[in-house]
Parts: C-alpha cells; sequence; structure tokens
C-alpha cells in the first residue's frame, strides 16, 4: 500500500511539472522538444534497469521489501514504469517506444530570434503604454513629488469622533448637561444605517461568484489563445490568413466609407509591397530559394515551402485583374481621364467605349467590387498627384517667367484667361443641353491630343465639373441627360448611390487637398475650388509673395542670414565632434568648424569698402539753428556786436579761421584708414616651397607662385565703412572677455539664431519685472517635498485622469 | 545694463506698496462706514432666542433673475501701454522642434508667461501717480524771463527752500555732484575745500581742506563715501572727512566717473589716461593711454557703462574697460571739445564745440547728428536732466531748453544769471532743481520739470532710512555686474557669439599646414622579454605612427570637404553613347 501511495504522488508532480512547462514556457518549444528527447533515453536506459533489477528481486523477496521502504523515503529512482511492467502486458510499453520521429528542433539561432522577436513586442507594448503619461509630464509648467497629493480634506462636524469623557468631571457635566436636555446624542440616520449595512452575505457571495467567472473566462481565453499558438497545422494557418485578409479587404471597404484618406493611404501600403517584391525579387532570387533548391530534390518539405514561396511571390506582384485594368488605363495614356469623363458627362448609348465598359462591369463578380472602387481611388490618386505636379510645374515655369519677361507674361494670363472663360462657357452650355455637351466633349477629345501637361490639367478641371455635374443631376433629377448619365453610372458600378457617395468623398479629399495647397501658397479664400478652376486666378498666385516664402527669406533677424546658415552648420558639427575622438582631431575640427562657417560669407559679394573717404560735408550737412543764447557778462561788449547778422557771419568766420582744423579730418581719415589696414586679415597662399623653383634656407618663393595660389577671401564689410567719421572697432566692442560669457554653442531644441535669441529676449528678473511675473517666470520645473519619500510611478497612474501638472496651475 | 528698465520697475514696486498700504486704509473706513449704517434695507425682523439673535432678511426673488454680471475680469491694458512694455516678438514655434511635440508646447507656454508680464509690467503702470510739472508763460511773455526770486515766491515753502546760494568766494571754483537720490551734495573748490551736505536739510556732514588743490569730486556707492581728485592723487574719503584711501594708481587726475552697478571708479588724467578702477575690490581694472592730450572732458553713458571722452581733436571716443583701445570714436566737431553728456536712457549724446555749436547725436545709432545748434558765444558745459531738459552753461548764464533733442524750439525754457563763471552743474534726481557752481560759490535753481516725478524706493530712496540704506548696499554689491560685460549694446549678452572672419581665415591657415602632432608614449612594463629596448621602441613607433596618421588622415579629409586641397579638373558631362553613334559623322581632328 505505501509504495502505491508514493508512486500516485510523483506521478501527480511529473505532471506538474509538464503542466508548468507549458503554461510558463510557450515560445521555447524548440528546448522542451529536446528535453524530451533527453528524457526518452533515460527512459529507455531506467526501464532496462527496472527489468534488471526485477529479475534479481525474484530471487529474493526480503530485499525487495528493504526496497520499499527506500523508495518511501523518495531516495531510489524507481519509476512508475517499474510497476506498469507488472500490471500491464509488454506490448504496451513497446507501442511507447514506436512513437513517430519528432518534428526538427528549430535550429538555435531562429529559435534565438523568435524569441526576441516574441520579447521585444512585449515590452514595446509595456513601455508604450506609458507614452502618454510621459509626454504629459514633459509637457508640465511644474511637476511636484511625491506626484500622489494626499487630498487635503477638512473634517466635518459630522464626521469627527464623538467626544470621548475620560475625566470623572467631565462625566458628571455631560450627564448634567444631558438633563437638561441641551446636548442630544446624535442618532444615526436612516440612510447612514443603509450605506453601513449596504453588502449582505449574499451580495458579497454574488460578487465573489461574478469575479470567479470572470477569472475562469479569462482563464479559458488564455489557454485557447495559448493552444492556437501551439498549431502547427498548415491547414490551419492557411485559413488564419485568408481570415486575416478577409478582414483586412473588410476593413479596407469601410475605411475608404469612412475615412478615404486611411483607405487609400492602405492601398498604397499594399501598393508599396507589391513595388518592393517587384523591386527586390526577395521571393523569387533569394539565396535562401537557391540553397533549398539543391535540397529540394531530397525533401519534401523543402519541395513544399518553395513552391508556397513561389505562390508567394506570385501573389505579391501579380495585381488582381481590376488593378491591372487600371494600370493598363494609366499606361494607355493621360486620356483615360478624359474618356471616362466622356463616359460619365455624355450619355451616348453606342459610345464604344461606355459599351466596353458596361461590358467590363457586368464581367466584374460582386466579390471585385470592391477591386473597382479600390481602382477608382488609385485613379484619383494618380489624377491628385499630377494634378499638384502640373500646379507645381506651372509655378515654378511661371516664377522663371517672371524673372525674365513680364510682358510676355502678362500676355500669356490674357490668353490663359481667354481660356478659362471659354471653358467657363464650355461648362455652363454643359449644364443647359445634351448637344452642347456632346460638342464639349468632342471638344475635349481634340484638347486631349495637345501637349501633355495642359491636358493633364484640363482633365482635373474635367473631373471638377463632371462633379458638380452630378451634383447638378442631383438637384434636378427631372433633366433627360441627367437622368441618363445616372443610369449609365448604375450600368458600370451596380450601386450607384454608393459611387456618388465615393466621388463625393474623393471630391472632398481633393478640395481639401487643394485648400492646403492653396493655403501654402498664401492664397486665402472661402471657396479655393472655385478659383483652382479658372488659370486666371492660379496665374496670380506667384505675384503676391507668398508667407512661406517670406518665411524663408527673413531678414528681421539682428544677425544676418548667413549667421543663421552658420549655425546650423555648427549644430551639425557638433554632432560630428562627439562622434569623433581624440583631443588633436578635436582641435582640428574645431578649425574646420569656424571655417566651415566661413563659406557662407564667402559666396556673398563684399561692397567695395577699400575707397574710404571722410566726408566731413557728411556730419555738417544738419542744418544748425541758431539758439537765441544771452550774452555773458565776460563776453558782454562782443555780444551786442552780435545783434546784427552779418557781422555775426563774418564773427563766425573769424573763429573758424582762428581754429583752423582742416588737418583734424586728414588726421582722422588717416588714422581710419590705418585702423582698416590692421583689421584686415592677411592673405592665404596655397603654394608651397620646392614645387617649380628651388628652396632652401634665405630663399623666399617667387612672387608670382605665391600670387598664383592665393585664395580669394571675401573681406566683410565694415559697419562703419558708410560713415566717414566714425571709427568703430568692433575687436574692441564686441571683446574676448564679453564672447566668453556669450552662448557660442546654439542650443537644443533650436535651429536659428533668431529664434534662441527670441527665446532669451525678456528679463526674468526681479528688478525688471513685477513680483508676480517674477515669480510665474522663475518657477521651479520641479518641486519636491522635504522629507517624503519619492515613489516611482505605479501603473494606477495610468488610470489617472488628471494631469499631475495642471493641478498646481488651476491653484495659482 | 539697462539701467532705466530696472528704474522704471522699481519705481513701479514702490508705488504698488504704498497703493496696498492706501488700500487697506481704505477698507479700515469702509468697516467703519459699516458700523453707522445699523440698518440693512431689507431687513424684516429679528429677535432674540435661546440668547441667540436671529434676523430674518427679505429675500429679492427678482435680483438673481435681474443681476448681471458685475465682473468682467480684469481691466483692458491698452494697447499703447502694452506696446510701450512689449519684449517684442517670440520664437517662431514652426521652426522650433516636431509639430505638437512638448518643446513646442513649452515654449509656448514661455511666450504666453512672457506675455503675462508684458501685461503685468504695463498694468504697474497705474501705480506711476505723478506728473511733471512745467513752467507756463501769459501771452506775450517769456518763460525764460521768470525769475528764481518769482519762482521762489510763488511756490510753496518746502520747494522755495530747496533754492539757495551758498557764497563760498575763498576756495573757489568749485566742482560738485549729487548723489544717486539726489539727497546729498558734494562740493569742492579748487583751493582745497571739500565738503559734503545734505542739502535738502542743509545739514552739513563735514567740511575739510585738504591743502591740495582739488580737480573733480565724484560720490562712490553711497553717500558714505567720496572720491577726490587731487593734485597728485585720487583720495576716498568717508562722510565724516577721514581719508579712507589714496589711489596712487590715479594720478594727476582731471576728472572722475563712477560706474554704480559696475562699483568702478573711472578717471581721465591730464597725461591722458584712463583708468578704470573696482572699489569693492581696490584693483585697477585696466589703465589705458589715450594719446589725444589731456581729458578733462568725460562722462559716461547710464546705459551701457561706456566712457565717452571729448578730445582736442574734435573726436569723441567710448571706451570700455576691455579693451585698450577706443570701441568708437566719432569725429563730432572740426574744434576742440568743451563738454559732452549723455541723457539717462542713453539715446543722446550732447557735445559742445569750440566752434561755438551744440551738437545732439544719436548715442546709439553711432554717427548720425540730430541737431545741430549754434549758441551765440562759447559755452562750458552742458547737462541733461532726467526729463531730457538740456542746460547749458555759458559763462555766468546758465540756459534751459525742452525738445532740444526733437528740434522743438531756439527760446530758452529758463535763464539764469550767476555771480561768476560757471565751473560745473548737474540736475538733481528726482528733485526739479538744477545745481550750478561757480568760481565763488554754489546755487540751486528751480527747474520745473526736470526732475522724475516718481522714484522707485528700490533703486534710489530719496528717504532712505539708515538700515534701508545697508540693505541696498549689500543687494547692490550682490548683483554687482562685472567689468567684463561693458560693451556698446549691453543686450549683446543675450546674442549667440558667431566667429569674425578673421578667426576663420585663421583656423583655414592652420589647416593649410598640419603639423603632425607630438605623441609622447611609455609603454608599460610587459613580461616575456616584450619590454627589452627594441621590442619598447617598435611598440612606440607603432602607437606614435597610428595615431598621427589618424590625425593627418583627418586634416586631409576635412581639407578636401572645404576644397583647400589640389583641385581636381571637372570632366564635362557627356551623354551616354548609344549604339548608334558609332554611325554618326565623327569630329575632324584639326
Amino acid at each position: 500500500m505505501v509504495k502505491m501511495k508514493t508512486t500516485s504522488v510523483r506521478e501527480k508532480e511529473q505532471e506538474d511539472e509538464e503542466l508548468f512547462m507549458v503554461s510558463g514556457l510557450g515560445n521555447t518549444g524548440g528546448e522542451v522538444d529536446d528535453d524530451n528527447e533527453v528524457e526518452e533515453g533515460d527512459d529507455q536506459q531506467e526501464a532496462s534497469h527496472a527489468q534488471l533489477l526485477s529479475s534479481v528481486m525474484k530471487i529474493t523477496k526480503k530485499e525487495r521489501m528493504q526496497q520499499d521502504v527506500r523508495t518511501s523515503m523518495g531516495t531510489s529512482t524507481l519509476d512508475t514504469r517499474h510497476l506498469l511492467t507488472r500490471l500491464l502486458p509488454t506490448t504496451s510499453i513497446r507501442k511507447e517506444k514506436s512513437k513517430s520521429t519528432l518534428s526538427v528542433p528549430l535550429e538555435k539561432s531562429v529559435a534565438r530570434r523568435i524569441k526576441r522577436a516574441a520579447g521585444y513586442e512585449n515590452v514595446a507594448m509595456e513601455v508604450n503604454k506609458w507614452a502618454k503619461v510621459v509626454k504629459v509630464q514633459r509637457e508640465s509648467e511644474q511637476l511636484r513629488f511625491p506626484l500622489k497629493q494626499s487630498g487635503v480634506s477638512l473634517k466635518t462636524v459630522e464626521k469627527t469622533d464623538s467626544v470621548q469623557m475620560k475625566t470623572p468631571l467631565e462625566k458628571e457635566v455631560y450627564s448634567l448637561l444631558q438633563g437638561a436636555k441641551l446636548v442630544e446624542d446624535k442618532n444615526e440616520s436612516k440612510e447612514e444605517e443603509i450605506a453601513r449595512k449596504a453588502l449582505s452575505l449574499d451580495q458579497i457571495r454574488e460578487r465573489n461568484r461574478e469575479l470567479w467567472r470572470q477569472k475562469e473566462l479569462k482563464r479559458r481565453y488564455e489557454q485557447k489563445a495559448r493552444l492556437m499558438n501551439k498549431s502547427k497545422s498548415r491547414k490551419h494557418h492557411r485559413l488564419l490568413r485568408r481570415e486575416k485578409l478577409r478582414k483586412q479587404k473588410a476593413m479596407l471597404e469601410e475605411l475608404q466609407k469612412t475615412d478615404p484618406e486611411a483607405a487609400l493611404e492602405c492601398l498604397q501600403e499594399l501598393e508599396r509591397s507589391r513595388i518592393q517584391e517587384r523591386m527586390s525579387l526577395r521571393h523569387k532570387t533569394s539565396k535562401w530559394a537557391h540553397l533549398q533548391g539543391f535540397r529540394a530534390n531530397r525533401d519534401k518539405t523543402v519541395m513544399a515551402a518553395l513552391k508556397e514561396n513561389q505562390r508567394l511571390y506570385q501573389e505579391l506582384t501579380t495585381k488582381s485583374a481590376k488593378a491591372e485594368e487600371s494600370e493598363e488605363d494609366d499606361s494607355s495614356g493621360d486620356a483615360k481621364g478624359g474618356r471616362e469623363s466622356a463616359v460619365q458627362g455624355t450619355d451616348e448609348p453606342l459610345n464604344p467605349w461606355t459599351k466596353q465598359r458596361q461590358s467590363l462591369a457586368s464581367k466584374s463578380s460582386p466579390e471585385d467590387e470592391s477591386f473597382t472602387r479600390f481602382k477608382k481611388f488609385w485613379e484619383e490618386v494618380n489624377r491628385r498627384k499630377e494634378a499638384d505636379l502640373e500646379i507645381q510645374k506651372q509655378l515654378e515655369k511661371e516664377k522663371e517667367e517672371n524673372v525674365k519677361i513680364r510682358g510676355q507674361k502678362q500676355e500669356e494670363d490674357k490668353k490663359q484667361e481667354k481660356e478659362g472663360v471659354v471653358e467657363e462657357e464650355n461648362n455652363s452650355m454643359k449644364e443647359g443641353g445634351e448637344q452642347t455637351k456632346k460638342k464639349v466633349s468632342k471638344k475635349r477629345l481634340q484638347k486631349l491630343q495637345k501637349a501633355k501637361d495642359q491636358v493633364q490639367k484640363r482633365k482635373h478641371k474635367k473631373t471638377e465639373t463632371e462633379d458638380s455635374g452630378e451634383q447638378l443631376s442631383k438637384k434636378s433629377p427631372g433633366k433627360k441627360g441627367n437622368k441618363k448619365c445616372k443610369k449609365t453610372l448604375g450600368t458600370q458600378n451596380q450601386e450607384p448611390v454608393n459611387i456618388d457617395d465615393l466621388f463625393d468623398e474623393v471630391e472632398i479629399g481633393i478640395k481639401n487637398k487643394v485648400q492646403r495647397k492653396l493655403k501654402k501658397l498664401g492664397v486665402n479664400s472661402k471657396e479655393p475650388w472655385t478659383e483652382v478652376k479658372t488659370k486666371k486666378k492660379k496665374k496670380k498666385v506667384p505675384d503676391v509673395v507668398a508667407p512661406s516664402e517670406i518665411e524663408e527669406f527673413d531678414f528681421t533677424s539682428k544677425h544676418n542670414q548667413e549667421n543663421i546658415n552658420e549655425t546650423t552648420e555648427r549644430a551639425k558639427t557638433l554632432q560630428e565632434l562627439e562622434s569623433l575622438e581624440g583631443e588633436s582631431v578635436n582641435k582640428l575640427q574645431e578649425a574646420v568648424q569656424t571655417i566651415k562657417d566661413s563659406n557662407a560669407p564667402s559666396n556673398t559679394p563684399a561692397p567695395n569698402h577699400n575707397k574710404l573717404q571722410v566726408d566731413p560735408n557728411k556730419f555738417l550737412q544738419v542744418e544748425s539753428k541758431r539758439l537765441a543764447t544771452a550774452m555773458p557778462d565776460s563776453v558782454g561788449e562782443s555780444g551786442e556786436a552780435l545783434d546784427d547778422e552779418e557781422q555775426e557771419e563774418s564773427a563766425e568766420n573769424i573763429i573758424r579761421e582762428a581754429f583752423a582744423d582742416d588737418y583734424l579730418m586728414e588726421e582722422f581719415s588717416s588714422e581710419k584708414a590705418e585702423a582698416i589696414k590692421k583689421d584686415q586679415p592677411g592673405s592665404i597662399s596655397l603654394a608651397l616651397p620646392g614645387w617649380g623653383d628651388w628652396t632652401g634656407p634665405n630663399r623666399k618663393m617667387s612672387n608670382r607662385k605665391i600670387r598664383k595660389f592665393r585664395l580669394r577671401v571675401a573681406h566683410a564689410p565694415r559697419k562703419d565703412s558708410k560713415l566717414g567719421h566714425v571709427l568703430y572697432n568692433e575687436n574692441a566692442d564686441v571683446h574676448t572677455n564679453l564672447r566668453k560669457a556669450m552662448v557660442s554653442q546654439l542650443p537644443y531644441p533650436f535651429k536659428s539664431v533668431k529664434d534662441f535669441e527670441a527665446s532669451v529676449r525678456a528679463p526674468v528678473g526681479r528688478l525688471f519685472v513685477p513680483e508676480t511675473a517674477h515669480k510665474k517666470l522663475t518657477a521651479p520645473p520641479i518641486v519636491t517635498r522635504m522629507g517624503t519619500v519619492i515613489q516611482p510611478m505605479t501603473e494606477d497612474e495610468l488610470l489617472c485622469s488628471e494631469t499631475p501638472g495642471k493641478g498646481w496651475n488651476k491653484k495659482r | 545694463m539697462a539701467k532705466m528698465a530696472k528704474q522704471q520697475q522699481q519705481q513701479q514696486r514702490h508705488r504698488q506698496h504704498q497703493h496696498q498700504q492706501k488700500h487697506r486704509r481704505q477698507q479700515q473706513q469702509q468697516k467703519h462706514q459699516h458700523k453707522k449704517n445699523d440698518k440693512p434695507q431689507n431687513f424684516v425682523r429679528s429677535e432674540v432666542k435661546d440668547g441667540v439673535r436671529i434676523t430674518e432678511f427679505k429675500v429679492n426673488q427678482n435680483a438673481k433673475a435681474n443681476r448681471r454680471p458685475q465682473f468682467k475680469g480684469r481691466k483692458v491694458v491698452p494697447s499703447n501701454l502694452l506696446q510701450k512694455y512689449t519684449k517684442g516678438e517670440g520664437v517662431q514655434l514652426k521652426a522650433v522642434g516636431r509639430k505638437n511635440s512638448y518643446i513646442q508646447k513649452k515654449i509656448k507656454m514661455k511666450e504666453k508667461r512672457i506675455k503675462y508680464a508684458e501685461e503685468e509690467s504695463a498694468r504697474a503702470e497705474i501705480l506711476l501717480p505723478e506728473s511733471k510739472g512745467q513752467l507756463e508763460a501769459e501771452e506775450g511773455t517769456y518763460t525764460s524771463h521768470i525769475t528764481q526770486t518769482e519762482i521762489k515766491k510763488a511756490v510753496d515753502i518746502t520747494t522755495a527752500a530747496k533754492s539757495f546760494d551758498l557764497n563760498l568766494d575763498q576756495f573757489g571754483p568749485y566742482k560738485m555732484q549729487f548723489t544717486q537720490n539726489g539727497r546729498h551734495l558734494l562740493l569742492g573748490g579748487r583751493k582745497g575745500h571739500l565738503a559734503s551736505l545734505d542739502w535738502i536739510t542743509k545739514k552739513l556732514h563735514y567740511e575739510i581742506n585738504v591743502m591740495e588743490s582739488i580737480h573733480d569730486v565724484c560720490w562712490l556707492h553711497t553717500e558714505l563715501m567720496m572720491a577726490t581728485a587731487q593734485k597728485q592723487w585720487v583720495y576716498i574719503y568717508d562722510n565724516q572727512g577721514i581719508e579712507l584711501h589714496c589711489l596712487k594708481k590715479m594720478d594727476r587726475v582731471l576728472k572722475l566717473e563712477f560706474l554704480p552697478y559696475h562699483f568702478l571708479l573711472c578717471s581721465g588724467s591730464e597725461t591722458g589716461f584712463l583708468t578704470w578702477l573696482d572699489v569693492t575690490l581696490g584693483k585697477e581694472i585696466i589703465r589705458t593711454p589715450t594719446h589725444k592730450g589731456r581729458l578733462d572732458v568725460m562722462c559716461q553713458n547710464p546705459y551701457n557703462a561706456v566712457l565717452c571722452c571729448g578730445h582736442p581733436n574734435g573726436t569723441v571716443s567710448m571706451w570700455t574697460p576691455n579693451a585698450p583701445e577706443p570701441v568708437a570714436s566719432i569725429l563730432c566737431h572740426p574744434h576742440p571739445l568743451r563738454a559732452i553728456d549723455v541723457d539717462y536712457t542713453g539715446k543722446y549724446m550732447a557735445t559742445l564745440g569750440v566752434d561755438r555749436q551744440m551738437k545732439i547725436w544719436d548715442a546709439r545709432n553711432l554717427g548720425q547728428c540730430l541737431q545741430d545748434y549754434t549758441i551765440g558765444s562759447g559755452a562750458s558745459n552742458v547737462a541733461f536732466s532726467h526729463k531730457n531738459l538740456l542746460s547749458v552753461a555759458i559763462g555766468n548764464i546758465v540756459e534751459v531748453y525742452r525738445n532740444v533733442t526733437l528740434g522743438g524750439t531756439n527760446q530758452a525754457y529758463m535763464r539764469h544769471k550767476a555771480g561768476s563763471m560757471i565751473t560745473d552743474m548737474q540736475f538733481c534726481p528726482y528733485e526739479d532743481v538744477l545745481g550750478i557752481s561757480t568760481y565763488k560759490g554754489y546755487s540751486s535753481l528751480i527747474i520745473p520739470g526736470s526732475g522724475e516725478p516718481n522714484f522707485d524706493a528700490l533703486e534710489a530712496n530719496p528717504y532712505i532710512s539708515k538700515s534701508g540704506r545697508k540693505e541696498a548696499e549689500v543687494k547692490a554689491l550682490l548683483s554687482k555686474v562685472p567689468a567684463d560685460l561693458i560693451t556698446l549694446d549691453p543686450l549683446s549678452i543675450g546674442q549667440v557669439d558667431t566667429p569674425t572672419l578673421k578667426e576663420k581665415l585663421e583656423a583655414k591657415k592652420a589647416l593649410l599646414y598640419v603639423r603632425k602632432p607630438k605623441v609622447d608614449f611609455t609603454p608599460r612594463y610587459r613580461m616575456k622579454g616584450k619590454s627589452g629596448s627594441s621590442q619598447k621602441f617598435k611598440r612606440i613607433q607603432k602607437v606614435r605612427e597610428d595615431t598621427q596618421r589618424e590625425y593627418l588622415k583627418a586634416a586631409y579629409t576635412q581639407r578636401k570637404e572645404l576644397g583647400l586641397g589640389k583641385k581636381k579638373k571637372q570632366q564635362k558631362e557627356t551623354k551616354p553613347t548609344e549604339v548608334l553613334d558609332r554611325f554618326k559623322p565623327k569630329k575632324k581632328v584639326k
């Protein structure tokens, strides 16, 4: 009996272990397999060993008993199989032995890779959920730690504890007061009672049951998921894949209804994958496939894998029938849009194109409907791109034209205006009646044969006109032509309403895009749609200086544009600096850095400042006014004489002559010239001694050679170059001591000097701004309360609705 | 730096304090009033129940419905005031950080705070209640004809007491200076008479004779210390006339200036030397020759603490203690200069030449002459007041002009005839008083509208107490601006330093002739015969070569990047040859 018990216990333990293995390490399948193999080997050994033991045991019974005791202590390696040999026939054991071969364990590197990928995903998920919290904290003006501040609560009268009488005197007084009924015991109200007794036993049970149910559901779900992950069935996976595809399709369809932009993106993604495949031929000419080709003869699985690979390649590269068709349309020329418009705009039942379309539409199975829509989208995308490109091209062209000949441009404008007028007329005519429409379509066909760019542009417009036409048709269903137009649409796509919606969406999308474009160009209008229609207005765009361009060429900064450029470059070099190591290299880099900066100004031609002349008249030009001053006593006599103007002037002249100080000006000008000369940097010559002539001690290079290799350096314009009577010494003004205190490298988030200077433009000190403002401006970004432990954030923070920074602001 | 801005703000703060006190008083008054009105109007009845008075009030049902929002937020600040305090355009958000990034948000918030500060500053303007006065003449008369005696008769006693004469005919000609808060006066006679007094109460602090010629006098940061330029050296006295220091680093000084925010005492000497001395350390910052003769015409620009010197060659040179040469020199008159002064905001500079011309210059935009006046005869002194009145001393006459910077009038605003030649003058800060010192004494004149009416108690308080002064001294010392920051544009500290062209060229040159660095490498000891002399040498050689090669490589690549290396001839871009090109006729080779 004892023996049996022990074995049962062991079995249980083993089971537990196995369970643990399964639940704990799902993704280490390969290793587990390995372990199993090893165990099997062990099992065999053990079995033989057990047999040997049993044979030995047959000899003596006493020993056997002893051994039983030992097993109960758990020291022996006896197994259940040993017992089974007794109970069961030997065949069952053999059956166990003759199992089918195990699947080949994954390669170590592959297994590791899979493990890593899975791990990465998990970690990424875990980390990403903090993103919002982190962002909020980074953005907050001030963080107060500890983040969870216990709310300050007032203790109301109800919540205070009842007064505890301690001393006998108190009790006595209380009893006296109670006798006088001045103090009443507070009775518990009903609500309070209910609240207190809210959770009865039943309720608690109910709750527990609910909790358990939840847990159980969760467990089941997890188990299912685990099993799903483990499944190696190819069929299952295929099904899965199909399901996934179907879902994607459904999603795409829905997206295209709700959010055409997103749908377009999805489609683009698909297209991109196709392009990638076509470019790389990953599934056709991969190294792996090449190598597997050798093994394919021997191994069936490899063959299958290769086939699968081939299938994938085809799947990726070939478009669906409809998509191909659209491609064909694209390739057939830019006329496609026009053709389509013709289809929709006109109502000729005998039109071969419409016929073709109809037939195609009828051919298409309901499954492919979505694809037709996708195709529509694609067309729209292409058209939009083309239109945008066209607009850009046009703008560029116009710019050039602007620069070249203004007159010509105007003429062109006029022409295009005319064209625009004609087109508008056409539109109106089209709306008017059928016949005119036919004409228009013919006209269009003619136009389609014109130059590419123009055609594309018009096509763009035509789509618009179509749209407008459709809208009109909706409004006025009584019109014949429009009805027919609708019919054609219906035959074409079986779901006319849907298509209408689709077009509306597309229209809106295009509208938005165009609006954005126009905004960028600086055209502010209520209805940009109309503006795009007429070429005239578009033409005007470059004439008006767009704000975006202004931003680019902003000269408002204290420093000039060169400096701004320099700083960006400098930031770059800083990074380079960091990446490189070594002191000596650093020095070099510094030099390079400064030189790089110099490149910008050297490009700009410096104004001529060599001929500097002090023009004394320049500062004497200000008309001198005569102040009606009184005469001091000491010069009283001469003052009286000054009343007469002529005499005054003569007196002035006398004084001027007495101090004939023309030489002062000459002196000053020579001083200035000297200073300028001194300030000019020396020239650089790349000439090397010994190349082209002899060299040695006391031998100078020839001047010709030096001149030949001299680098031309542009001189920076002096600030006082235009002021003859001013000598400004920039080196003395912006001296080295000051420059040490200045910021030499642009700090991180800023990309231009102007922006950085703007950020530090306002003083924050007490002496410059009012106290309240000073406090607000100099509030510390992080405040920690003294004597409190700052705990790391818990996941409860994720549930917090209120941001940590906001509370503080409200208080202030 | 930006002294005026500081002053204004501090004035506001002072007023704010006063305002609060007033407010409190009003509140107290209101309380009293409330007690008098014992019965409110909507009162119904009142009775005492169990020792507690219970009062019933009428409740006006309509009141709630009819009530309009009484408080519509803070008063809107007028736009012109906002314009006055604006700090300029902010950071362009588009250029910084990604869209909606936290950096952008932070910058946005900072801009908001700056906007708030601007608004608060504009709001504080309400705390500057005083306005300047002025003289207005009847029709047909001139303000300049109004004499000091007439003014004295017209004004109140305290103001009248501010106009007085000191008859000091023994030790003349006198030099004078007011303290920064305008409370104390320092007088120094050429023949050694030195006196300091509280000129408002007329209390004499001390009076001594230094038994040497005195050329100039100057207050230091408080009224406790003053510097005098005597025959040989500069001396520092305390407010009891006790000699504290003899500064032998400043010899034969003609003119003294004190920079209050930098604690620098500056002097211009007879020999043409300029000296800056840090009075907190007693250390000479720099001593530099100007090579332009006597330096008896000198003033400071209060906006940027730059010294402006007038020279006999007609130039005004501007000096900082950071360079041995002038920052700028302007040829103002083609004649020697007599006097020079810069206004309190540092916008205008007035120069007087021997050529009987007075010119007003833009002190920030160098070399721009705004106004040119001709004066009847040679003027000897010029001084700006807080409110930009300009006084000119001509012999024994002093004339005050209004709107000189804008060229408004050519008539004097006020005129005064002193007993003898005027040697020095200064407008008293925060008072409508002009002090003039002559050969035979000192007289203070009342010039209405000359002084700043609103003073900032934390900046310069005429009524400062002893403890307040002590505290202010400590604060001023703590916020002492280093001499290194003196430059023409005091805001340049907030700018980014970019290398000058010269530096760039020098760096380029350095790259041209790169010398490989010397490598001093001592290999560590290794066992098994690897530290034998030959092995060691090899190891050293290897390290040396490696580092040098690396260095040179870097240099060459950088040189190439900059286009300093050999230029390769650029090949002309030829069209890609096509197969059928071979059938084209070949070009004939000449």
